[in-house]
């Protein structure tokens, strides 16, 4: 929060725009932490919001989003961004299908938040036993709290993280991603998705806990 | 004539955004083909290092299983985020609702408001943001990526992007293709023109934008990152210490290795080429 507040004053005496990217925050679930910009003060003159239904109500497939663009938001001109990207969405998109928009609503009936949460809680359980096999091979693990996704801190005796994929890939069958796929500061990370089915994640880590050697702490 | 241009096609497959670059693969439209259009390439595609990152996952993985064909039914994805749990009965209801209205001349509708429906830009604002936003602020669509791109459209080729390192792969191949950028440099795999912020233990994995040269527009994934609890380890000389601090880190990229401005990425030896 303190973070993001400070992050925001910064944004402000420097004339830039915050692109904030909240396709997970219905994943936060310790207090304290926002799951939308707009809940630091300010955020509305410099932030944009991206989001959307995919990762909690299975829409990965349906596609189903939105964003949010301030009227409080300006260009340097004092152009509204706002009328900006009203002209973008009115002259290249004609709207998300009719169809899906329908599924949104239902998302956000009392009785689709619950099942949202439900949903939600499949998946961080499966983040728990992930996270909780990779530490109990000593592996340094991070995420899997507040996000679907477990950051494991990858020995060096493994190679860069590509090397790394390929031997999990090829002794395990399991498929991750490298770290260095999001970028060179991800190098000697991987990470483990816990959007699987539990059977899936339960057997993957089976699998793991054999074939990758513990790491002595 | 086109079943050469086909098989070329065919033949091309790219490496993954960052990627090891162990061959170029890259589909070069030039002499090599019978026929070309007079069309330049934007050069701006010509910059991008390799194919987006979880199609070449896709890619290496299906390499892997055409050698080794008996292991498909072994295969486990703990790749790419994509959701298995089918949609449950409330929220499948709206979709069914949605496509029957289109069955009735009653409820049938054609184009729709390019911003989203009314009623979900305002069930948007009041139950997912408690009124923090009106819903004229509430742009509907079919989802953020598309919309990052969208926003790119929107800001042009002459802003300059800054971006969390490691992220999410979409705000740096979108600021390539709109041109803001130069070309990448093979030592750092970094283009020229964006700014990298490192997530590092030395920041508590929160980019430190202070530090950074000021950019245009700053792209940061919500923080969700926590480890022991919402209690910070940093990894310290290989060792994990508690700090005591509160750590929230990005979601889609994650905590980078300590790498700090003055300790260059240690990149695999592929990522010279």
């Amino acid at each position: 929060m303190e973070q993001l507040t400070e992050l925001v004053a910064l944004c402000k005496e420097r004339g830039s725009i915050l692109v904030f990217d909240a396709a997970y925050a219905p994943f936060i679930r310790s207090p304290g932490v926002p799951k939308t910009i707009y809940e630091i003060p300010g955020a509305d003159e410099v932030a944009i919001e991206v989001n959307s239904f995919s990762k909690y109500a299975g829409f990965t497939g349906v596609r189903l989003g939105w964003t949010v663009v301030p009227a409080a938001l300006k260009f340097a001109d004092g152009t509204l961004v706002q009328q900006d990207f009203n002209r973008v969405m009115a002259t290249a998109f004609n709207g998300a299908s009719n169809i899906v928009q329908n599924g949104g609503l239902a998302c956000l009936d009392p009785e689709g938040l619950a099942e949202i949460d439900v949903l939600i809680d499949y998946y961080m359980e499966n983040a728990r036993i992930l996270r909780e096999t990779m530490e109990g091979l000593g592996y340094d693990a991070y995420g899997g709290i507040d996000a679907p996704y477990i950051f494991v801190k990858l020995p060096e005796s493994m190679g860069g993280s590509w090397d790394a994929f390929q031997t999990i890939l090829e002794t395990t069958q399991v498929v991750t991603i490298p770290g260095a796929g999001f970028g060179p500061g991800g190098e000697g990370y991987l990470r483990l998705s816990a959007f699987a089915p539990r059977e899936s994640v339960v057997e993957a880590c089976s699998r793991l806990a054999k074939a990758l050697a513990p790491v002595e702490a | 004539m086109k079943l050469s241009i086909a098989t070329a096609l065919l033949a091309v497959s790219s490496v993954g955004a960052f990627a090891p670059m162990q061959q170029p693969r890259f589909f070069t439209a030039t002499t090599s083909l019978a026929a070309t259009t007079g069309v330049a390439r934007n050069p701006n595609f010509a910059k991008l290092a390799g194919g987006y990152l979880f199609p070449e996952i896709g890619r290496r993985r299906n390499a892997y299983l055409e050698e080794n064909p008996e292991m498909a039914s072994r295969l486990i994805s703990l790749g790419i985020g994509d959701t298995t749990q089918p949609i449950p009965d409330h929220i499948l209801s709206g979709l069914v609702k949605g496509a029957s209205r289109l069955g009735a001349k009653e409820t049938y509708s054609g184009y729709g408001d390019g911003q989203g429906q009314i009623d979900l830009r305002e069930k948007i604002a009041e139950v997912l943001y408690k009124d923090l936003v009106k819903p004229s602020d509430v742009f509907v669509s079919d989802g953020a990526k598309c919309d990052i791109m969208r926003l790119q459209q929107m800001f042009g080729a002459n802003t300059i992007s800054a971006v969390q390192d490691p992220s999410y792969p979409v705000y740096v191949d979108t600021s390539v293709m709109m041109g803001q950028t130069g070309d990448i440099n093979k030592d750092t795999s970094q283009y020229g023109n964006i700014v990298y912020m490192p997530c590092t233990s030395e920041n508590g994995f929160f980019p430190d934008y202070a530090a950074m040269p000021r950019a245009d527009v700053v792209y940061l994934c919500s923080p969700k990152y926590v480890k022991d609890d919402a209690w910070l380890s940093l990894i310290v000389g290989g060792n994990v210490v508690h700090t005591g601090m509160p750590c929230v880190v990005r979601s889609n990229c994650f905590l980078s290795p300590s790498l700090s401005t003055a300790t260059p990425p240690v990149l695999p030896p592929q990522w010279s080429n």
